[in-house]
C-alpha cells in the first residue's frame, strides 16, 4: 500500500485531508476508523451501490472496504496519494470484482460483461427482487458495461475531478474522458427507449 | 430528437442514490475492525517472522528432497528389483519376436 501514482497522475499530489487521521489510524486508534468512516462511508457506500445496484452488497463491500484501511494503515506512506483516492480505487476493485462473480454463477445466461447490454437486465430478471421498483435510470446504469458505470458514478455521483476520477480508475486523464464519452452515450441510448415514459414520468 | 445534457443530467440525479442511514453499518465495521489485526509488514519483527519462516520451509524442502534421493539410490540396485527388471525384459523381446514373426509370414 504506497499509494504510489498512476504514470498520468499529478507530479505532486495534494494535500490529504485525511493525513491526520491516518497517522491515529496506524497507532492503532479505533476512534480514527470512526473518524474516517464520518469522512468516507457514505460516499464509498453509495458509489458500490452505483456499481452493485444492491443494499446489502453495497454494505459489504464498504465494509470490506474500511477494514483493509485498517488493516494496511500503518504501511500508508503519507503524502504520495490521496487516502480517499485508495479507498475508491479498493472500491472499485472489489465491485468489478462481485460483477464478475455474478457473471459465474450465470455465465450460460449471462456470457459477457464487457460490451452487452442486456445481461445485467437478465440478471436482475433473475433476481426477481426490487426489480419492478427499480427505475428506468437505475436500470440503463445496470446495462452499462462495469468501467464506463464507474466513470459515470465518479463523475456525477461522486462529483469527483477528473484527474482524481482518472487515478481511481487507473488510467489517464484521456482515456477517463473517453470512457466517460462512450458511457454518456451508452446511456442516452439506452434511455431513449424508455424516452416516452421518462419525459411523461 | 437527441435527449439534451441537461435532460439527461436531470434523469441521472433521479437515480441518485438517497442518502440512508449508515450508523449501523459504521457500527458493523467498527467491531470487525476490532476483531482484526492490523499488518504489521512495516516493522523489522515481522519481517525477520516472514525470513525465519522463509529459511524453515526452505529447509523442510531440501532435507524432504535429499531423503527422496537417498531412498531412490538402494532400490536401484536391489537384488530383487534387477531381477525383476531382467524377466520384464525378456518376456517383452520374446512377444515381440513373435509378433514380427507373424507380420512377416502375413499371420500364418
Amino acid at each position: 500500500m504506497t499509494g504510489t501514482h498512476s504514470a498520468s497522475g499529478p507530479q505532486h499530489p495534494p494535500y490529504d485531508p485525511d493525513a491526520d487521521i491516518l497517522l491515529k489510524l496506524a497507532r492503532g486508534q479505533s476512534s480514527a476508523l470512526g473518524e474516517l468512516m464520518d469522512r468516507h462511508l457514505a460516499a464509498i457506500k453509495s458509489c458500490a451501490w452505483h456499481m452493485v445496484g444492491d443494499e446489502m452488497i453495497a454494505e459489504d463491500i464498504a465494509q470490506e472496504v474500511f477494514i483493509k484501511a485498517w488493516k494496511q494503515a500503518p504501511n500508508w506512506q503519507v503524502g504520495k496519494a490521496k487516502f480517499s483516492t485508495w479507498l475508491y480505487r479498493v472500491t472499485k476493485n472489489l465491485c468489478y470484482d462481485r460483477l464478475r462473480k455474478k457473471t459465474e454463477i450465470y455465465p450460460e445466461i449471462l456470457p459477457d460483461m464487457v460490451d452487452d447490454g442486456p445481461l445485467a437486465n437478465k440478471m436482475i430478471e433473475l433476481k426477481q427482487t426490487s426489480t419492478a421498483q427499480k427505475s428506468r435510470v437505475e436500470q440503463a446504469m445496470t446495462q452499462l458495461p462495469e468501467r464506463q458505470r464507474m466513470a459515470i458514478t465518479l463523475c456525477h455521483y461522486r462529483e469527483l475531478p477528473q484527474i482524481e476520477a482518472a487515478e481511481i480508475m487507473e488510467i489517464g486523464v484521456r482515456a477517463y474522458e473517453s470512457l466517460l464519452a462512450r458511457g454518456r452515450k451508452n446511456l442516452r441510448a439506452q434511455l431513449q427507449r424508455h424516452k416516452q415514459e421518462l419525459l411523461e414520468g | 430528437m437527441d435527449m439534451n445534457r441537461e435532460k439527461m443530467q436531470e434523469l441521472l440525479e433521479s437515480g441518485r442514490k438517497p442518502d440512508t442511514d449508515i450508523s449501523l453499518l459504521q457500527a458493523r465495521i467498527l467491531k470487525a475492525a476490532l476483531q482484526t489485526s492490523q499488518d504489521a509488514s512495516s516493522t523489522g519483527a515481522s519481517y525477520t517472522n516472514i525470513a525465519s519462516w522463509k529459511s524453515i520451509a526452505a529447509t523442510l524442502i531440501l532435507t524432504t528432497g535429499i531423503g527422496f534421493g537417498l531412498g531412490q539410490i538402494p532400490t536401484q540396485h536391489s537384488d530383487y528389483i534387477a531381477a525383476e527388471t531382467l524377466l520384464s525384459i525378456s518376456l517383452a523381446n520374446d512377444y515381440d519376436e513373435t509378433g514380427l514373426a507373424q507380420d512377416f509370414t502375413g499371420g500364418q
